[in-house]
């Protein structure tokens, strides 16, 4: 998994998928075979389970599972993500000489996160919503404690396809003779 | 019979921030801005035995076009963020309506010492990147 995550963690996020991506080193222990499942391969699908398998024949990782059952590609764009709202709303906060609580700040933070979450090749930017509440519309504690929560951002992601075809429904290929 | 679609419009809500900072723009004249896409999105070619085809493209460059009073704080923020970052973050927020983008000044527009000219027209091209701009503007009230 380590190689594996050297393979894929240098892109962004929707720029790189983990599924049929092979490990060929230049040196014979560090070449992966992949192994034929065979029918087998339909329980690893039913337990989350990732491997490198004979498809292909290539030897390529398959499935890319997290041992949970969640796809490893949704955490790592969930935590970029986060990381990348919080570097460019403090980066923000930084350049300004005052983030005030009033609405046209409000604004500006909706947008700087727009622009942070749109910034991912794993996002459809014309599907992003980013709600907020104005001023006049959050809590009053909130305001005496200096502490702005009320983002919240909402965007169709693009999507990966990990698998064409399975055991059950293979894709279809009809040939016939001329006649 | 249907009920009647209730909206309003109020102009004050129609805020533009704009560089990295994203400065809200004060200082609009009786028209504040206009905002649309450049040129023809779609359109036809016609053929001499009457045949149609019929073709549109998907098109990210805006063009907003401000009227600003000469005196503006406006001018000064948008002519600062020209000169310190070339390229800047824009924010388009008009209730329903969201534009998020880069932008350049296209246009600078021109000082006028005259009684007759209050107004100072800049031109800005703008790349759309998210945002809800497949609607009107204002809010739904019913």
């Amino acid at each position: 998994m380590p190689a594996l995550l050297g393979r894929c963690i240098g892109y962004l996020p929707g720029a790189m998928s983990f599924t049929s991506k092979v490990l060929f080193g230049s040196v014979a222990n560090a070449q992966m075979t992949g192994r034929d499942y065979g029918d087998n391969e339909s329980l690893m699908a039913d337990r989350f389970f990732s491997a490198y398998t004979a498809e292909g024949p290539r030897g390529s990782h398959r499935f890319g599972y997290t041992p949970n059952g969640e796809f490893v590609d949704r955490p790592w764009l969930a935590d970029y993500a986060t990381y990348l709202a919080q570097v460019a709303l403090v980066q923000w906060m930084q350049l300004n000489d005052i983030t005030a609580y009033d609405d046209v700040t409000i604004l500006g933070g909706r947008n700087v996160l727009a622009r942070a979450i749109a910034s991912l090749p794993a996002v459809n930017a014309s599907t992003l919503v980013v709600t907020f509440l104005t001023r006049a519309q959050v809590d009053p504690n909130d305001i005496a404690l200096r502490v702005y929560k009320y983002y919240a951002t909402f965007a169709d992601t693009n999507g990966i396809i990990n698998q064409i075809g399975t055991l059950a429904e293979p894709i279809a290929i009809n040939l016939k003779d001329a006649g | 019979m249907a009920n009647p679609s209730i909206t309003r419009v109020l102009l004050n809500a129609a805020k533009v921030l704009i560089g990295s900072k994203l400065v809200s723009l004060r200082g609009a004249a009786d028209d504040f801005f206009t905002l649309g896409k450049s040129g023809d999105v779609g359109g036809g070619i016609k053929g001499v035995q009457g045949d149609v085809a019929l073709f549109d493209s998907e098109n990210n460059l805006w063009i907003q076009t401000f009227t600003l009073i000469q005196s503006s704080a406006a001018i000064g923020t948008i002519l600062r963020v020209k000169a310190t970052e070339r390229t800047f973050p824009i924010a388009v927020e008009y209730n329903d309506f969201t534009f998020n983008g880069f932008g350049v000044v296209q246009n600078e527009g021109e000082v006028a010492a005259s009684l007759g000219t209050m107004t100072r027209t800049i031109v800005l091209a703008l790349a759309y990147q998210s945002g809800n701009v497949t609607t009107g503007i204002g809010e739904t009230l019913a």
